[in-house]
């Protein structure tokens, strides 16, 4: 169990590597290479994960569901892509479709400051991120498109048990910087 | 005790209208997150194309470079709480001459090592480096405020991502006029995280003063710097001077001033263009063809120097330009003048786009497509020699209408690449002839569904354009040579794997040799 708790947040990073390395290959395959692309995958992101830090002591839904949501979303994504080749009329549909997987990192982010120090969190959440980025790039080189399907289903079939374990266990030995409305929250 | 524990602990009620209060101890650890996340988005920008271009950029390279400069992240994170708080302005001060000075001594340090032929050690050096000179500092901060109770996680972390989005805004609107601008931003968001870390009065003067004095320099020392770079590590003769440099949204562009006269074109420190040597490749990806078809509406992927561009266009017909890189496309109008005439030539339009979006949204069909497109040693140049985009090019020619690609390797049996492009061609095109003109060294693909010329129409306009010594292979032969070879595709890239790890180690045996 303190293996799980220790490892968990690289497993989210490499969770997030592996989503923010897939929008950027499908996209600039199939939408445009330009830099508007990249522009629009980091910002749509980052508002993506600030309206997250909002929602996250606001929107009464379990972390795994936004995982979930990610996933879903980030799926969404591709099959868009398959059904509108290089249509960018469609950018602003994209650029919702980002924000709503960015909500993950932030809403995550919020509720486990709870449950690690944020040098913990920060450190072991961007370690697991670079080895989603390398993860992630160096299948899809090897294995193709597949890769960017298969790995993040993989992934979040980890993550998901894992948060469950790790918010289960919380509840029963709750750290001293612990605040009581996160249980509440993530119930 | 301080001015924030005064404001807390004050009892009595202010009037209604009064703003809340806010110390500067209370603002300071926003202003500095602030800063922090804005710059490391713009340091990231100058490092990512400087140490490409220094080691060359390839797939793997740029791999590399994004995980050393978020392994600096990561130390920054580990070392957040363990630095003392009266060591981070003096770190503060050491990143702000590190990163303003970054361009100039990354690229004295690589070619320091190329003069004592060991360039090879710029592969362990740089990537080592960048860590701890790019990326660490600033990511220290929001960890440390948030586990010192000076701040919340949420609304630190929000400040954080606002700052990296005004970051972005930064490059949006203020790249174009150039490094020395986005430097000047740069320079003033450090000092703003130095005020906030409480440096003296007089040493915020004085770092002002010097960090305007060298940004009042840099464009100088980027030109000399530059001109060494290219000198002692590529070896360019003694009065090659550097005429542009610049960071593109996409990457970095030079353009170079010969000892004689002539000009060339480096995107990411990989040669686009060199003078007389690239005058010939251009003779027969645009020369050649237009000689045998008379095209009247051409496209060319990849602008580079336009003198494809000029040699079609120049014998009649329309021709249009399709270029990512909108820096590449105005250095090409503007400093190859004497390559393409695009001052004089009317018939001839610039699009800045992808090809691949260009072509999928466009109904106009072409009697000659050119693709003068880079080496695919990174994933996103190597889909343009996929079968899909060949598809994309197949299904925008006329009925007579022919295709001219770069393979950029010599089609033989041993040698993969042109083998998988050849490939990608053959999946798509009923005829694919591939030359090999000794003058450039590497092979080209003729292809169409019926082509309007035979071979020997071909070779005969080879010699007409000066091609003294060539092989002509017609489609039963490439299919020979192809065999079983895999096409490209999207699921099929591995060879931009191969190609880079190739890539790499051709140039760590670079002086040992």
């Amino acid at each position: 169990m303190q293996f799980l708790r220790w490892v968990y947040p690289s497993l989210v990073g490499f969770l997030l590597g592996l989503l923010q390395t897939g929008l950027f290959f499908q996209l600039t395959f199939t939408l445009s290479s330009s830099f508007r692309t990249f522009l629009m995958i980091t910002v749509c992101w980052l508002l993506g994960s600030s309206a997250g830090i909002w929602a996250a002591k606001r929107v009464r839904l379990h972390l795994n569901g936004f995982t979930l949501l990610a996933l879903f979303t980030y799926f969404a994504c591709a099959v868009l892509l398959g059904l509108a080749p290089f249509n960018t009329q469609l950018w602003s549909i994209y650029g919702m479709l980002i924000m709503l997987i960015g909500l993950y990192p932030g809403v995550f982010f919020v509720r486990l400051g709870a449950f690690y120090t944020a040098r913990q969190l920060f450190f072991r959440e961007n370690n697991g991120f670079i080895v989603g980025l390398v993860t992630g790039t160096l299948l899809f080189l090897a294995i193709g498109r597949i890769a960017l399907w298969a790995m993040p289903t993989f992934a979040a079939g980890i993550v998901v048990p894992c948060t469950l374990l790790v918010y289960t266990r919380a509840r029963l030995d709750p750290p001293p910087n612990q605040i009581t409305s996160l249980m509440e929250e993530t119930a | 005790m301080t001015e924030h524990h005064t404001v807390q602990l004050s009892s009595h009620k202010p009037p209604a209208w009064m703003l809340p209060t806010l110390s500067w101890q209370r603002i300071a650890p926003f202003l500095i997150v602030f800063f922090s996340g804005a710059n490391l988005i713009l340091v990231q920008w100058v490092m990512t194309r400087e140490v490409t271009t220094l080691l060359l950029g390839t797939e793997l390279v740029i791999l590399l470079i994004s995980v050393s400069y978020f392994i600096g992240v990561s130390v920054g994170y580990l070392l957040a709480g363990r630095i003392k708080r009266a060591w981070m302005p003096i770190l503060g001060v050491l990143t702000l001459v590190l990163h303003l000075t970054l361009p100039v001594t990354f690229r004295g340090l690589v070619a320091w090592l190329g003069s004592n032929n060991a360039y090879w050690a710029a592969f362990l050096v740089l990537p080592s480096l960048t860590p701890f000179v790019v990326s660490m500092f600033y990511s220290v901060f929001l960890p440390h405020f948030v586990d010192d109770g000076q701040a919340g996680l949420g609304s630190l972390y929000l400040t954080e991502l606002l700052g990296s989005v005004c970051g972005i805004g930064v490059l949006v609107f203020l790249a174009d006029l150039g490094v020395q601008t986005v430097y000047v931003v740069y320079t003033l968001g450090l000092i703003t995280v130095l005020v906030s870390l409480g440096i003296r009065r007089r040493w915020v003067v004085l770092l002002t003063v010097v960090s305007a004095l060298w940004l009042a320099l840099f464009p100088v020392a980027n030109l000399w710097s530059n001109t060494l770079w290219y000198t002692t590590l590529l070896g360019f003769p003694e009065g090659t001077s550097v005429l542009f440099s610049g960071y593109s949204p996409y990457q970095k562009v030079d353009v170079l001033q010969l000892p004689d006269g002539g000009r060339a074109l480096y995107l990411d420190g990989l040669d686009h263009f060199n003078g007389s040597y690239g005058i010939r490749l251009n003779i027969i990806v645009g020369t050649v063809p237009a000689a045998l078809i008379e095209p009247e509406n051409s496209l060319v992927i990849g602008a580079g120097v336009m003198q494809t561009e000029e040699l079609i266009a120049s014998r009649g017909g329309h021709v249009t330009t399709v270029e990512l890189d909108p820096m590449v496309a105005d250095v090409g109008e503007r400093l190859f003048y004497q390559y393409n005439r695009m001052d004089t030539l009317t018939n001839r339009t610039v699009v800045v786009d992808d090809a691949k979006h260009f072509l999928a949204n466009t109904d106009v069909r072409y009697d000659l497509i050119v693709a003068d497109t880079p080496a695919a040693l990174s994933i996103q140049p190597a889909t343009l020699y996929s079968v899909p985009f060949y598809q994309s090019i197949h299904d925008h020619l006329t009925a007579e209408g022919v295709f001219v690609g770069n393979m950029t390797s010599a089609f033989v049996p041993g040698d993969n690449i042109s083998r998988r492009v050849a490939a990608s061609a053959l999946q798509v095109f009923d005829e694919v002839l591939v030359i090999t003109p000794a003058s450039v060294g590497w092979s080209f693909i003729i292809a169409a569904d019926n082509l309007p010329f035979s071979r020997e129409e071909l070779d005969a306009a080879l010699r007409q354009n000066g091609e003294v010594q060539f092989s002509t292979f017609d489609t039963p032969a490439v299919r020979a040579v192809v065999g079983n070879t895999t096409p490209i595709t999207l699921d099929s890239m591995d060879f931009v794997l191969q190609t880079s790890l190739e890539w790499i180690n051709e140039r760590l045996r670079w002086g040992g040799e």
